[in-house]
């Protein structure tokens, strides 16, 4: 369940209108046409957070269910946004040196 | 030192064989040596060919290249004051400005200091013209190092020196970050500046970060590979080789971005201190996956990570005081007290207790009103789903649970008996949460023989109906509970509502043919005829290509019944299934054979009929495995109403039986999944070995377990080993595809609670517990060496003599341990039924059979039996009978 949030974006707290307005937000930025990769995840994700109940089980017995637990941080560490850092000249060259080392 | 020597002199000559008559030969090899990073193998043998050739300059570069190459290794090894005299003999092979070219130029200044590369480039250049290219290479290096001092030395309008102010403001910038405003900057150096590369490096990062992947790959195909800022831009991300354009920069590891590297190596330390069980080394590694996934609320993402690793936990054995210590270390109070319950819940001991348990913890877990509701509804899906599948060792549960009442439940309902409470939880869940179907569902699924039971279904259905207008579902169901009270008006109407909200819709036509199938055989076996035939007609109007082959029969049937049929000529049952496909003509056939059964039918006519519409068995064996699977598969429910008794499967296989050879592994597999029944087990066994060694590695795996499991019911044996040999072999998908097939055989009703728990935990070791210490009667001889028919031969006067030389305080012993065994199988307090069933259930486990005849026998013949509660008394008695 966690990674449905991590997809887009969200604290496991949302609510369902935070919910709705991500995934709202998300579609236009990574549209079916143009992202189709990137949609199909947003709209699995926005599936299974969108209804309240199915996330209140979720919540109730989707840890305990785990049977792999390795498997499964895996998938989160999957499902986890790569994001852009903004790195300094100095990081750059820091990094460079120990790459060669 | 000896041996040393010899080393060296035995190197050098093996050289010098080599170096007769092949100078070019050393250098080349010097060369490669250098290029393979063994710099002292080069240095030998550039040296060896400087005192063959003389010094030349192609040698001399190639040293200073061998030896700073040393250098550089031995730095790395931390032998700096060997590096500094290597350096010393480097520094005899350093160019002169008068030996370099422009081609050997470049190669040499990455290997001389700053200082250095910028004073032999100074003599260099005013002799013999400026090199753009090594410009911008130490221009490049300067920028790296910022060794601007050095630039001093430089003519005021030397390229290197002119820009500093500009270039030193850029440097500065993009030491904060500040890529664009660097770029901003930088606009004035012209391309033909050796610092147009610092430029080009400002242009890149701020593409990067403006995400324009295609002016990025731009950008990097304008620096030259050899500036050494080139390599600075290698986090920047691998063009994506799969993309038409490749102009999709993937995420690589570095500074530039963040996500999925570091959690990698997270989960990597929390998998290990998992294996350790070192619980802050669990905590620390938890929290920083925590802090990596949601690092505005970590809090949330570390209950679900807690019950992820107490979830781990308890795979390996039930919850434990370290268990729940480990808990503690992972949450705060509240969420440790929510998670603790929760763990216990799902270790499945003592069923209703855990869950009572975790039903006060949910007002803490849901504090708002209506999200406890839908909790709580939740909560008792899941008991009442797992009493279903564990129907008996539940049971156990409950009584047991009952036994400590002292008043109501929390749960708030009356609990006087197990299936009443399951009935009364399910309406519960439903009153908690009415808009969830769920609960619905699961209440029609559970079984309902007493009045009390059809009547609260009834009301619960009646519910939905005013929370779901629009859904026929409720209308048949109710059709259904009318059904089975006799009230066939009420159920005809319920079936015509259901009509009319969805008249298209498949399963209420399909319900509602099986509806007037069932009035035309209850009005045949009035003999009823003009409304037989009615309800024929109006099924008939339905499409419902389910029921073709189950209408075509009543049909026949009915003619049969009403004399319309002659001998000499094709009987009405050929001619209705005429127009039907094989297996629906198969399905028709059997169907005609139960109805015949059911009602007794002895007319010649009907058995004639039958034989002469059976299909060949050549005609039948060339079916398809699909078509057979569907053939076998149990009829719907719905359908036994109208033939009480059918058995698809057990008709194939007396008509035809190799039929079983027809189905592909996969569809075998399937077929026992949903028929795991004593009558199959041996034509299961059969098949599956006969499989055995022509499958492939995954089926093999999935028909030898099931195998086990058949071997492991026929002989009421249970033993981890041969479980353990397939697993361990298995890969990732087969031990999937086990694990489901394990848990849906968990639900039959033919396994053994042991052998019921083992599947559905997926855990064997369990299995040899039988054989363990809990039935070891201490300082007695082992009644496991005792079986029935060793019992039997021993005389009454052996008998005696043995028991005679028993202490009393070993009897005594004895009969606490019986007393123990009733409260570890929940029976104290227990209904007598209920006792005797349990007992029929461990005397079938062949293990126990010897040890219970002979307390029995011993405790009768000390009279100690008269000492023994009533529930023991009634075990005892009933294992012997």
């Amino acid at each position: 369940m966690l990674n449905h949030y991590l997809i887009l974006g969200l604290t496991p707290g949302a609510t369902d209108q935070e919910i709705k307005n991500r995934f709202l937000d998300l579609v236009k930025k990574y549209p079916p046409e143009k992202e189709a990769r990137m949609f199909r995840q947003i709209n699995g994700a926005y599936e299974a957070l969108k209804d309240h109940r199915r996330r209140i089980k979720a919540k109730m017995f989707h840890g305990m269910s785990i049977l792999d637990i390795e498997a499964a941080l895996l998938e989160l560490a999957a499902a986890l946004p790569v994001k852009k850092k903004r790195a300094t000249f100095k990081d750059l060259v820091k990094f460079s040196a120990n790459s060669r080392s | 030192m000896a041996t040393k020597h010899k080393k060296n002199k035995f190197k050098k000559a093996k050289y010098q064989d080599k170096a007769e008559g092949a100078p070019e030969w050393l250098v080349e090899e010097g060369t490669s040596a250098i290029e393979e990073g063994n710099a002292r193998k080069a240095i030998d043998l550039l040296k060896l060919a400087s005192k063959k050739n003389g010094m030349t300059d192609e040698i001399r570069i190639s040293l200073f290249k061998a030896y700073a190459l040393r250098a550089e290794q031995l730095k790395t090894k931390g032998l700096y004051e060997e590096a500094a005299v290597v350096m010393r003999m480097m520094a005899e092979f350093k160019p002169t400005s008068a030996s370099l070219t422009a081609e050997t130029l470049p190669i040499y200044l990455p290997l001389l200091s700053d200082s250095d590369a910028l004073h032999l480039y100074k003599e260099y250049s005013s002799s013999r013209g400026r090199e753009p290219q090594v410009e911008a290479i130490l221009a490049g290096r300067l920028f790296i190092r910022r060794h601007w001092s050095l630039l001093e030395h430089l003519e005021a309008d030397s390229p290197l020196r002119h820009p500093m102010a500009i270039i030193e403001k850029a440097g500065s910038l993009m030491d904060q970050g500040e890529w664009e405003r660097a770029l901003e900057t930088l606009k004035p150096i012209p391309r033909s500046s050796p610092y147009a590369p610092v430029r080009l490096l400002g242009k890149a990062m701020v593409a990067f970060y403006a995400d324009d992947d295609v002016a990025l790959k731009k950008t990097l195909s304008l620096l030259p590979q050899e500036n050494p800022l080139w390599k600075l831009l290698e986090p920047l991300g691998r063009p994506d080789s799969e993309n038409g354009d490749g102009v999709r920069f993937q995420p690589v590891s570095g500074p530039c971005w963040e996500g999925t590297f570091q959690l990698k190596e997270q989960i990597g330390a929390l998998t290990k201190a998992l294996a350790t069980k070192e619980h802050s080394a669990i905590l620390h590694s938890a929290q920083s996956i925590a802090e990596t996934l949601f690092p505005e609320d970590p809090g949330s993402a570390m209950v679900q990570l807690a019950e992820m690793v107490v979830a781990n936990s308890i795979k390996q054995a039930p919850v434990t005081k370290q268990t729940i210590k480990l808990i503690h270390r992972l949450l705060p109070g509240k969420e440790a007290a929510i998670l603790t319950a929760k763990a216990n819940f799902f270790s499945f001991l003592n069923l209703f207790n855990t869950a009572e348990a975790y039903w006060l913890q949910l007002k803490n877990e849901f504090p708002d009103d209506s999200d406890l509701k839908i909790a709580q509804s939740h909560l008792l899906h899941k008991l009442i789903i797992r009493s279903q599948r564990d129907y008996d060792s539940v049971q156990n549960d409950f009584y047991d649970y009952r036994a400590y009442l002292t008043s109501r439940s929390a749960f708030g309902v009356m609990m006087e008996n197990f299936d009443d409470a399951l009935i009364d939880l399910a309406a519960l869940s439903i009153r908690l949460d009415p808009r969830n179907k769920e609960g619905y569902h699961l209440l029609l699924q559970i079984p309902r023989q007493e009045r009390y039971a059809k009547d609260r279904v009834e009301d619960q259905l009646k519910g939905m109906i005013r929370y779901f207008p629009d859904d026929p579902f409720p209308h048949l169901q109710l059709a259904d509970i009318h059904y089975e009270k006799n009230a066939f008006r009420k159920a005809e109407k319920a079936l015509e509502r259901a009509l009319e909200i969805a008249p298209h819709d498949q399963r209420v036509i399909d319900r509602h043919v099986t509806a007037l199938l069932f009035t035309v055989d209850k009005n045949l076996k009035k003999g009823l005829r003009q409304r037989v035939v009615q309800d024929l007609e109006k099924a008939s109007t339905f499409k419902s290509p389910k029921l073709t082959p189950y209408l075509a029969e009543k049909k026949a049937f009915a003619a049969m019944m009403h004399g319309d049929d002659k001998a000499d000529h094709d009987t009405s049952l050929q001619i209705t299934l005429r127009d039907l496909s094989l297996t629906q003509k198969i399905r028709a056939l059997i169907a005609f054979e139960t109805d015949i059964a059911m009602k007794k039918i002895h007319a010649p006519l009907f058995q004639m009929a039958l034989k002469r519409a059976f299909p060949h068995k050549k005609e039948v064996m060339k079916l398809g495995s699909t078509d057979v699977l569907s053939l076998l598969l149990p009829l719907e429910t719905i359908l036994e109403k109208i033939y009480p008794g059918v058995n698809m499967l057990s008709a194939m296989l007396k008509s035809y039986p190799s039929i079983l050879s027809i189905l592909t592994n996969e569809d075998l597999i399937r077929l026992i999944e949903s028929s795991f029944k004593e009558d199959y087990l041996s034509a299961f066994d059969k098949e599956l070995k006969e499989r055995s060694q022509s499958a492939s590695a995954h089926e093999r795996g999935l028909i030898d377990f099931c195998g086990l499991v058949i071997e492991s019911v026929q002989k009421n044996r249970y033993h981890e080993e041969p479980f353990r040999k397939i697993l361990a072999d298995a890969t990732p998908e087969l031990a999937s595809a086990l694990r489901n097939f394990a848990a849906k055989l968990s639900f039959s009703p033919l396994l053994a609670h042991t052998l019921k728990e083992a599947l559905r935990s997926f855990r064997f070791d369990m299995m040899d517990r039988l054989n363990g210490p809990q039935y070891d009667l201490n300082g007695f001889p082992d009644p496991l060496d005792f079986t029935p028919d060793m019992l039997d031969d021993l005389t009454d006067d052996l008998f005696d003599m043995f028991l005679d030389q028993i202490p009393q305080s070993e009897l005594k012993q004895l009969k606490k341990e019986i007393e123990q065994l009733i409260d570890h199988a929940g029976l104290r307090n227990a209904p007598e039924h209920l006792i005797r069933k349990r007992a029929k259930e461990m005397i079938k486990e062949e293990q126990l059979k010897g040890p219970i005849s002979f307390m029995l026998k011993l405790l009768n013949h000390q009279g100690i039996l008269k000492g023994l509660s009533k529930e023991a008394r009634i075990l005892l008695e009933e294992a012997l009978l």
